[in-house]
């Protein structure tokens, strides 16, 4: 099952363009959407949020049309964007009268949880609160509604590695419910290493590849060796090539074949999704330039 | 059930998984009938993802030790020691088989192969 | 939608309190011919500083992020405006009582005040509204200032022509004398109400297609 479905998505701005993209994202599992900056991770988001209006495509969210049944989807999603859009002025009990009937299925018991948990006071001013704090606190909102989807826009970007842990602990512990479906962007990969079961990766405002992490895992190889072995055919088994004085660093796009190509000749570990992303960037864009 | 993941290892989280809780069964830490702890749990505990849990126990699954039921979960298999002997038998022969190939390969004889096994063996006993 | 007109009136929390000081300050030192800019103005007041607080929150993404449609968003905002104006004109009741009972000074209220208040507030937003829609934050300052001074001018304008009617002097006046207070009122009403309406069929365009917070 699809929490979302994107087909033929597409979006121009004057100096970015975004698709046309396919995608799917699976119910009940975490989702990571990953991609250097620029690669068009929060125009998705936007798009997906009926914040932003596609150029072409379609956009189905529980089976049904973005943005035509947007009141009703989105009633069913958590939203933490990248940037505070609380009102600053307010106290956080004066956002949640606001908030909370907008939902009907705000859950206060888990409203009060949260603020407990995270440290929260209801009388503080959300201005006063630092950017980890704030970030908390959209997560609260978020996570009171009663969402069966969370969308959230680079919800770890700036945050110290505590509370990025937290995060990870909470996000985890949300998965105990299969219904549930985490959608999150994010440039810091470690985050997803361990707790995101499907990747989307986008660059340049495509889908690199969208699938799960443990595939990833198993078909990418790290190969750390001397440069000597790079010939023209050694090269073409590389997804991107990092080569120094003292040897080369590469992903090879098939653990199989690199094994059989290098036995012991390298070393072969099995790639981060930062390395996945760093070679495969890095492989683009040496295309580009060899292609130019 | 204590389980323990390296993320330094090399080795999948996955297969750290799998040989953990095939450690315990076949140890009889656990004993047939216990009831694991459900994939989405376990994947909270450790926080690691669904999918990772899962491939875990459906190899665990594949290896005949543990039957999920499903809506009630995963528990450990039922099947007698010597089902699991046979199995972890079948494991080994595999890997036997496959150093066997490799030694004609490099054009030893049998015997130079039990004796490369022999060998190893002394190594091993006098390093642990 | 109920909720997000609540939400807008919600938002103000303490600058109520500076609107209620203006119109006691103002509302005492009133002259007869300004009777209308005293309501008028809070109304106004209170929707550019409430849209001030959403453009200055970013709060477009968080109110294109709720469940409600962008159709909703545009209506909600105008029904706002609506009950803006009716505060305004309480506010100019409340104050009209208060120099006549309390201050024993008669300034001569009528309907057509209200009437007068009611065109202005109208009219101001279904001006700055769409431009409030179109520019963003980008020229909110441009839009405020523009719909700011053409009120101001409105007022005066009407207040003119209220003193005009009952008075004597001004050209326009004569033309009007001739029409009775209802219809005057009455005409202008509806032309703010067309306008307003108007406006709001083109917000909702403007907004329809529009990339929140970007």
């Amino acid at each position: 099952m699809n929490a979302i479905e994107v087909r033929g998505l597409v979006k121009k701005y004057s100096s970015f363009a975004l698709g046309s993209l396919d995608l799917n994202v699976r119910q009940g599992y975490v989702t990571g959407l990953v991609g250097p900056n620029g690669a068009g991770k929060s125009t998705l988001i936007k798009l997906l949020m009926g914040l932003s209006a596609a150029g072409a495509g379609e956009i189905r969210i529980f089976g049904e049309q973005m943005p035509e049944q947007e009141a009703g989807i989105k009633a069913r999603i958590g939203f933490v964007s990248e940037e505070n859009t609380l009102y600053e002025h307010l106290s956080i009990d004066a956002m949640r009268s606001i908030y909370a009937p907008f939902y009907k299925r705000w859950d206060a018991q888990t409203f009060r949880d949260c603020l407990n948990r995270f440290e929260l006071s209801p009388r503080s001013r959300i201005r006063s609160l630092s950017k980890g704090m704030k970030m908390k606190l959209s997560l609260a909102f978020a996570l009171s509604g009663g969402a069966e989807l969370l969308i959230m826009d680079e919800p770890t970007a700036g945050l110290d590695p505590v509370f990025r842990r937290e995060m990870l602990e909470i996000l985890s512990g949300l998965m105990l419910d299969e219904n549930r479906t985490i959608l999150f962007s994010t440039h810091i990969t470690t985050d997803l290493d361990r707790i995101a079961d499907y990747i989307v990766f986008l660059d340049r405002g495509t889908v690199v590849f969208n699938e799960s992490k443990e595939d990833l895992f198993d078909r990418y190889a790290l190969i750390k060796g001397d440069k000597k072995w790079l010939d023209r055919d050694v090269r073409q088994a590389f997804v991107g090539i990092r080569e120094t004085g003292t040897g080369f660093e590469g992903l090879a796009r098939d653990r199989g074949e690199a094994i059989r190509m290098f036995g012991d000749g390298a070393i072969i570990e099995t790639p981060t999704l930062e390395d996945i992303m760093y070679f495969t960037v890095r492989g683009e864009r040496h295309r580009a330039e060899s292609r130019a | 059930m204590n389980i323990q993941i390296s993320n330094a290892s090399g080795e999948p989280i996955y297969s750290q998984i799998v040989g953990r809780v095939r450690g315990a069964i076949l140890s009889g830490e656990l004993a047939p009938g216990t009831m694991l702890p459900s994939i989405r749990q376990l994947a909270k505990d450790l926080q690691i993802s669904v999918i990772t849990t899962k491939r875990a126990y459906e190899e665990l699954e594949k290896e005949g030790l543990i039957d999920s039921v499903v809506g009630k979960g995963s528990f450990v298999s039922g099947a007698n020691e010597a089902f699991i002997r046979e199995q972890r038998l079948r494991a080994m022969e595999t890997k036997l088989l496959e150093a066997i190939k490799e030694g004609k390969s490099l054009g030893l004889s049998l015997e130079e192969v039990i004796g490369h096994i022999r060998l190893l063996d002394q190594e091993g006993e006098s390093e642990g | 939608m109920l909720n997000l007109v609540r939400k807008d009136l919600l938002v103000l929390r303490w600058h109520y309190l500076f609107v209620a000081l203006y119109a006691l300050l103002f509302g005492l030192l009133i002259t007869k011919g300004t009777f209308i800019l005293l309501g008028a103005l809070p109304a106004v007041m209170m929707l550019v500083m409430g849209s001030g607080l959403e453009l200055k929150n970013r709060s477009l993404v968080f109110v294109g992020s709720l469940p409600v449609t962008r159709g909703q968003i545009v209506r909600a905002r105008y029904a706002t405006a609506l009950v803006f104006t009716a505060a305004g004109i309480a506010v100019t009741v409340a104050m009209n009582l208060i120099n006549r009972y309390a201050l024993g000074r008669e300034h001569g209220f009528s309907g057509l005040m209200i009437a007068f208040i009611i065109g202005i507030v109208l009219f101001f937003s279904a001006i700055y509204l769409p431009a409030y829609y179109w520019l963003g934050s980008k020229g909110e300052h441009v839009a405020l200032g523009a719909a700011l001074a053409l009120i101001v001018l409105a007022g005066f304008v009407m207040s003119g022509v209220l003193g005009s009617v009952y008075g004597s002097g001004y050209e326009l006046g004569v033309r009007l004398r001739a029409w009775p207070p209802i219809a005057l009122g009455g005409l202008v009403v509806a032309v703010s109400v067309l306008l307003f309406v108007l406006s709001g069929c083109i917000s909702y365009r403007i907004v329809r297609r529009k990339d929140l917070g970007t």
